[in-house]
């Protein structure tokens, strides 16, 4: 297979509803290819039913998600996922007493592909996959800085090499499209910055395409080259980052009405 | 490569030593144990594996299941008639089946059975699957009881001697091992060790791969097991077939050692009994799974037998009754000490030193010390997955 390279996302039209309540209405944007794209919104935008939706967690009512021009919505998660869609969780969503490495090589799974049998029977070629791709987990733990970690269980890491964790678990799916929500959830300052870099040299060191999910706005005036602002819901603009940040509907919807100017200290660094 | 022989702690060393010791003496025991004990190892070596089995689904993958006596049931049964006597004087016929091929095929059958099951199983989990796997344990009871032609109905049916290629494990030839007659259960004794090392092996393979961790991350977090690429119910499916072949073979091996089969054998009892075995012995490891297997088999015989040396036992209450007490005290002594199970009392025997690049300093708190921005973007290059 050749390598693959970062891959646009396109969003039409995409609805969710849980009972009478619509978590998504009619939601349309598109991320271009090679792009850190942010989603931001208040909390209950509808900004991680977004990510449920493209990760097929949840199956819209009404609307299309298209990698690289191919539905998605039919699929279930691990198809997803095996189309190059690697995505990270708000909280660590691993498993504690896995090492490191053992948690960074569940995002090889897919790409694994010795059986049941020949894991069993201990055949060289299911032990060769399982040696170069703890080669290639160490490449990726070294870029996040977590390769001197690699044998420890996950929860004796600090919580902010915990979300490292799970970020680098999702960027060893060699995804097309990383998917991160709020990566920044819970770090202090410097860990933030830690976290942009990683995400800007990724970015180029990889070929992806990067969708953000941040409460942070220093870190998504930052990074972002293209912003999309859900509020209930619905998307209520998407721009540049200029752009949506001198957007008088956003002022009002995400920080009330005459409350602007708290966005523009947000990007002061 | 010496600098790490240096760095060998000193208690992996003598772990080691009595690893090494430990597996002398079982391999030795034959020369100096009496039958009661070479038949009750033989018992737990077979009881252990089914245990692995189960441990694999519940233990690692999560799935609470009731059914493993069912599975047993499965395998006991394929092996006793296919291996069966064509024309016994009493009881049911048999295929006369060569043994080994018998016990091969109860793997394999009581593997096809749980596929054929994981249908549903995979779609189930927690409680639900806990439920939905008693029915197999009644559905079994039942066709043990009416299928009289292949399992001997209520009585049961006897179950052959194994043999692999013309050795008996019986006392029919005789057989000198530095003076000591070697009959049934000496041979059966290595047997046994023989299929749990090679079974314990398969399964520490099998939970240290690819499909062992996706059966740990189903377990603790499945949305992020699918989302990560892992199909959960292909994933349950797997955990489920492994399962029932362990069990299948250690059916076969319960067969085997009774000498015959009957349905009280296979009862709801016995699954219960499993799931004691994983859960003192530690969920989702191959050690707990024989400390477990071995101790639930052992502790009721043992204080059968020997509980008369304790004051009150046979006078006051019945041997069977205080092996019942003893029992229920020791699972409770044991998950209230230790809620990990003996392996984990066994690991912290065995545990190493922390890892060297765990004690040097490194700032862990402030994040990202090691890496150097890749200003180069060669650092990491996009690599295509490897197939």
């Amino acid at each position: 297979m050749s390598p693959q390279t970062a891959a646009p996302l396109d969003i039409e039209g995409v609805t969710v509803a849980f009972g009478a309540v619509k978590a998504l209405d009619d939601v349309s944007f598109s991320v271009q290819s090679g792009h850190v794209h942010g989603v931001i919104g208040p909390n209950g935008a509808g900004k991680s039913s977004l990510f449920n939706v493209i990760s097929g967690v949840y199956r819209p009512s009404a609307g299309e998600v298209r990698l690289d021009g191919m539905a998605l919505t039919k699929l279930r998660p691990h198809e997803v996922a095996g189309l190059g869609i690697g995505r990270s969780f708000q909280n660590v969503d691993l498993a504690g007493e896995e090492s490191v490495l053992e948690s960074l090589l569940v995002g090889r799974h897919d790409l694994m592909r010795s059986g049941v049998t020949a894991v069993m029977l201990g055949l060289p070629r299911a032990r060769r996959e399982e040696r170069e791709h703890k080669a290639r987990v160490t490449e990726i733990a070294d870029f996040f800085g977590l390769a001197d970690h690699l044998d420890r269980p996950l929860h004796e890491l600090p919580y902010g090499q915990q979300k490292l964790v799970d970020v680098a678990r999702a960027v060893c799916m060699e995804p097309r499209l990383l998917m991160l929500d709020e990566p920044a959830a819970g770090l202090d300052e410097a860990e933030t910055d830690t976290i942009s870099e990683i995400i800007l040299d990724l970015r180029s060191a990889l070929d992806l395409t990067v969708l953000l999910i941040e409460h942070d706005m220093g870190m998504v005036m930052k990074i972002c080259d293209h912003l999309t602002v859900l509020d209930f819901g619905r998307r209520i603009s998407d721009g540049t980052p200029s752009a949506v940040q001198s957007d008088p509907a956003v002022a009002s919807a995400y920080l009330g009405t005459g409350e602007a100017a708290e966005i523009e200290t947000g990007t002061a660094p | 490569m010496s600098d790490r022989l240096q760095k060998w702690d000193s208690r992996l060393l003598v772990t080691r030593a009595l690893a090494v010791l430990g597996v002398l003496l079982l391999l030795v025991a034959p020369l100096y144990l009496e039958e009661f004990w070479l038949r009750l190892g033989f018992t737990a070596c077979g009881a252990a594996i089914g245990a692995l089995g189960l441990n694999i689904l519940t233990g690692a993958a999560g799935q609470l299941s009731l059914a493993h006596a069912f599975f047993l049931a499965v395998g006991a049964v394929t092996y006793s008639w296919l291996a069966g006597d064509p024309d016994p004087a009493i009881g049911p016929t048999g295929l006369g089946w060569p043994p080994v091929v018998a016990m091969a095929m109860a793997i394999v059958v009581t593997a096809a059975v749980g596929l054929l099951v994981s249908p549903i199983s995979s779609r189930l989990s927690g409680l639900y699957l806990g439920i939905a796997s008693l029915a197999l344990v009644f559905i079994g009871q039942h066709l043990l009881a009416t299928l009289s032609g292949i399992t001997g109905g209520f009585q049961g049916r006897s179950a052959p001697t194994f043999s692999v290629f013309g050795f008996e494990f019986s006392n029919q030839s005789e057989l000198l091992v530095l003076g000591v007659p070697f009959g049934r259960y000496e041979r059966l004794w290595y047997l046994g060790l023989l299929l749990l090392a090679v079974s314990a092996w398969a399964g520490r393979n099998l939970l240290k791969s690819r499909h062992g961790r996706a059966f740990r991350m189903i377990r603790d977090k499945e949305l992020a097991a699918a989302v990560s690429g892992i199909s959960v119910r292909r994933g349950k499916q797997n955990a489920f077939v492994v399962s029932s072949a362990l069990a299948g073979l250690s059916g076969a091996l319960f067969a085997i050692a009774i000498g015959s089969i009957a349905p009280v054998s296979f009862s709801l009892d016995v699954s219960i009994q499993y799931l004691v075995m994983i859960v003192i012995g530690g969920m989702g490891t191959v050690t707990g799974s024989i400390l477990g297997a071995a101790v639930v088999t052992a502790l009721p015989i043992l204080t059968q037998r020997y509980g008369g040396v304790f004051p009150l036992v046979g006078d006051v209450v019945s041997p069977a009754a205080a092996a019942r007490y003893l029992y229920g005290g020791a699972l409770i002594a044991v998950l209230m000490l230790q809620p990990r199970g003996l392996a984990a009392v066994a690991g912290l025997v065995r545990r190493r030193a922390p890892s060297n690049s765990a004690s040097e300093a490194r700032p862990i708190a402030g994040g990202r010390a090691p890496v150097d921005p890749p200003t180069d973007t060669d650092a990491l290059e996009r690599k295509a997955p490897i197939t």
